[in-house]
């Protein structure tokens, strides 16, 4: 990543916008706060998205490929933070179609893709009594994976992301009450899930 | 909030996963995926300044980076066009000019070449001039030979100005006005006098393909012949007073000249 560089500016101390910037003026140090602050954020919420870490690592990638590309587009009247998970969101919908359609798809799903919200998780691994955190965790993720895209996505945003539901309304480019009521629903289906696999495992 | 309330075990429970970082060589990877966008991005352009080497047009069409030039440059390719096409008649136009000009000087020439042939300029005992365009010789003779019907040189007109001069239109004989518009005295004289011989020298030299114009001279010849015969007869300085009195006057009446030559001959 070569580029102009100020080794006197704190870029700490900048703010996102500020720092996005000073990469379109070819800052090239502001980049690379970016990327060092966003890096495992973005790994994180993708990898929550797709359930892949590879796929996930490969996709943010991709998505700071796309700022240091595409950094003139961006505009100040929203969140650097919400243009990034814009494009974020939009690399991992398009992994996911082109896995979908090179994957032979869940005899569940269809003809009813549209209707069910998510498809009961796989209890292949049953958690112990003495549930540990990572088997926990394991399984929440087996419950995101089985939501559907419109609910994975405004869950993951708002519960494991803790991005506000403007900010959301933003990104997934929704209206805020169909956000809210995503996200609810998606609540719901997966206290759902989580029961179903709890019980299942316990008999 | 009831919601939230609702679901607060399992936004916990969200909340609480662990958060996967992103791994070590993760901005190695990223950075060698900038160098390969940025070296395809330097092909791309070195791929198009290669192209864009074609040619002129080709830099301006070609990859269409000022796609306003089309319509510009065709249009300017238009006005270049007509502007040729009308210069180049406006040039077609003055070499006819010019060409119809020669062929007036040629023919101009040609008179000149002519003239001394004339019946009144012949008193120097020219050789009649070599004929060389027989067409513009018959087209430029014609009205001399009318001209020569009269019977005199008085009508030179390139000798005196037409200003001097006015036409009689029965007669078709040129009556001076002034004096000093007049020819010399000798010459007229010596006009008189070699009317004869030259008219025919002069006659004689042209082809026989111009019969017309012979014939011509020869009818010039013999209205002139009775009054030369008169001054053959013995007359002549009786005669050459009368014709300078003649001259001498501003407007010569026919009648009176007849009247005057009536009076000599008695």
């Amino acid at each position: 990543m070569s580029g102009k560089s100020n080794s006197d500016t704190d870029y700490k101390k900048l703010t996102d916008e500020e720092l996005i910037k000073k990469f379109q003026n070819g800052d090239i140090d502001a980049y690379n706060e970016i990327v060092f602050r966003f890096k495992d954020k973005i790994v994180n919420f993708l990898y929550r998205y797709t359930g892949s870490r590879e796929e996930s690592e490969d996709i943010a990638q991709d998505t700071f490929l796309k700022i240091y590309t595409s950094k003139h587009l961006y505009r100040e009247i929203g969140k650097f933070s919400t243009w990034l998970y814009t494009i974020a969101i939009n690399f991992a919908r398009t992994s996911i179609r082109k896995k979908k359609k090179y994957n032979s798809f869940s005899i569940s799903r269809f003809g009813e893709e549209d209707e069910k919200d998510y498809d009961l998780p796989s209890n292949v691994i049953a958690p112990d009594d003495d549930v540990n955190a990572s088997t926990e965790s394991y399984y929440i993720q087996r419950a995101i994976d089985a939501l559907s895209d419109k609910l994975k996505q405004v869950i993951i945003l708002r519960d494991i992301q803790e991005l506000d539901y403007d900010e959301i309304a933003t990104i997934t480019d929704l209206p805020l009450g169909t956000v809210k009521s995503r996200i609810n629903r998606g609540r719901e289906c997966l206290k759902e899930m989580l029961e179903h696999i709890y019980k299942s495992n316990k008999k | 909030m009831d919601n939230e309330e609702k679901y607060i075990d399992i936004a916990d429970k969200l909340r609480k996963l662990e958060k996967v970082e992103a791994s070590h060589n993760f901005t190695h990877n990223l950075q060698a995926k900038i160098i390969e966008f940025e070296s395809e991005k330097r092909k791309e352009h070195s791929k198009r300044n290669e192209d864009s080497k074609g040619g002129f047009l080709k830099d301006l069409f070609g990859n269409l980076q000022y796609p306003w030039l089309v319509p510009a440059a065709g249009f300017t390719i238009l006005i270049f066009f007509v502007f040729y096409i009308t210069y180049q008649n406006k040039s077609v136009l003055e070499a006819d000019n010019n060409a119809s000009l020669k062929n007036e000087q040629q023919t101009i020439q040609s008179e000149k070449q002519i003239k001394p042939t004339e019946p009144g300029n012949s008193s120097d005992n020219q050789a009649p001039p070599v004929i060389t365009e027989k067409k513009e010789l018959t087209r430029d003779i014609k009205p001399q030979n009318q001209q020569n019907t009269t019977g005199n040189d008085f009508n030179n007109e390139r000798s005196i100005p037409k200003n001097n001069m006015t036409i009689d239109k029965s007669d078709s004989k040129p009556i001076y006005k002034n004096e000093a518009a007049l020819p010399d005295k000798k010459v007229s004289k010596e006009l008189s006098k070699s009317d004869d011989q030259n008219n025919i020298s002069g006659v004689e030299s042209f082809s026989e393909n111009q019969g017309k114009v012979s014939e011509e001279k020869s009818r010039t010849m013999a209205n002139v012949k009775p009054e030369t015969k008169d001054t053959n007869k013995g007359k002549k300085n009786k005669n050459d007073n009368a014709g300078s009195i003649l001259l001498k006057m501003n407007r010569i009446d026919k009648e009176a000249l007849e009247r005057i030559q009536e009076e000599i001959s008695k």
